[in-house]
């Protein structure tokens, strides 16, 4: 259509706006100041969270040595006392053992510093996402 | 830096893998198309910045909810349309030309007396008439106008991008047009006797 083309040469010639300079680098400091702010929000919950995750850690390891004291402490406590009675009664010995091993303290125990570890590597990484200073996108 | 041989959709990719660079380029590469839409848009280069830096940040805050399968370009002009839009919105609002809301049988008009528009480019002020006269037509119309013929996106893409029918951008495209022509005949008119 002739009408559309002096139309398309109408636009075409018209001068193309150039972005001003530090427009990219102004966006791009706005995104690191947002993932800052962002960061020291989550590395707030994860403090928290390693905090709860502690404590979690000090009531399991509590219940872990109470379930242990049951029976298991005293059997494991013969393997270095009378190991030549242990050696003799090795099947019976293994059976006790296992019977008595406080299976729900060792649960928790491993969970909860499972975690704590966890919690820990996340306020790391948001720490060090938080007081970073050097731009990423550079 | 990446070259511009690399798609858009393939920088996403990279970024989306850990490569930050790849969104600095993206940006980079869009920087001079999204300011120039948005200063035909908005008609100050004060106000297209200050969109273009909200624009760009909003494409990285949404990047996660782009759809891969489809072009990046249209989707950051869908984002920068709308950023314009609401600043317009904030603004007093002005009174635009009604012509574009007549019935247009610009299609009917076969022996068209005004003056075609490559005419104009023999005059020495035809860029600030046509920025004169795109800022009076609806912010929809100029949209059209300046990414179909600057930016080349289909009218599908545009209709996608403004969420209309491909009908109604082709006929708001067409009204636009006339709305423009009549607009520049006027000016013209208006101002032709101090050119002299």
């Amino acid at each position: 259509m002739d009408w559309e083309s002096g139309y398309r040469n109408l636009f075409s010639a018209l001068p193309r706006q150039k972005a001003p300079a530090g427009l990219v680098a102004s966006v791009m400091e706005r995104i690191e100041a947002r993932r800052r702010r962002m960061a020291r929000v989550h590395l707030s919950l994860s403090v928290a969270g390693f905090g709860a995750s502690l404590y979690a850690f000090v009531l399991a390891f509590g219940e872990f040595r109470a379930e242990a004291a049951g029976g298991f402490s005293q059997f494991f406590s013969l393997l270095f006392s009378d190991a030549a009675t242990v050696i003799r009664y090795g099947g019976d010995f293994a059976l006790s053992l296992v019977e008595s091993f406080p299976v729900t303290g060792t649960v928790a125990l491993l969970g909860s510093v499972l975690v704590v570890l966890i919690f820990f590597r996340s306020m790391a990484r948001d720490a060090g996402m938080a007081f970073h200073r050097r731009s990423r996108f550079a | 830096m990446f070259t511009n041989a690399i798609a858009d959709e393939q920088l996403v990719e990279w970024y989306f893998h850990g490569n930050e660079t790849a969104l600095r380029t993206l940006f980079e590469r869009y920087a001079g198309p999204v300011f120039n839409f948005l200063y035909r848009l908005l008609g100050n280069a004060a106000d297209a910045e200050d969109v273009a830096q909200e624009t760009f940040f909003r494409a990285w805050k949404y990047l996660k909810k782009f759809n891969r399968e489809k072009r990046f370009k249209p989707w950051l002009f869908a984002i920068a349309k709308n950023a314009a839009f609401a600043s317009l919105a904030r603004v007093r609002a002005r009174t635009f030309s009604d012509v574009e809301e007549k019935e247009g049988s610009f299609a009917e008009t076969i022996n068209d007396p005004a003056p075609l528009p490559e005419e104009w480019f023999s005059r020495g002020d035809a860029e600030r008439e046509v920025t004169r006269a795109l800022q009076r037509i609806s912010p929809a119309s100029r949209a059209v106008l300046v990414l179909y013929y600057q930016e080349d996106l289909s009218f599908r893409e545009i209709g996608e991008l403004l969420k209309e029918p491909l009908d109604t951008v082709k006929s708001r495209h067409r009204r636009a047009l006339i709305a423009l022509r009549d607009l520049l005949v006027h000016q013209n008119g208006a101002s032709g006797d101090s050119n002299r």
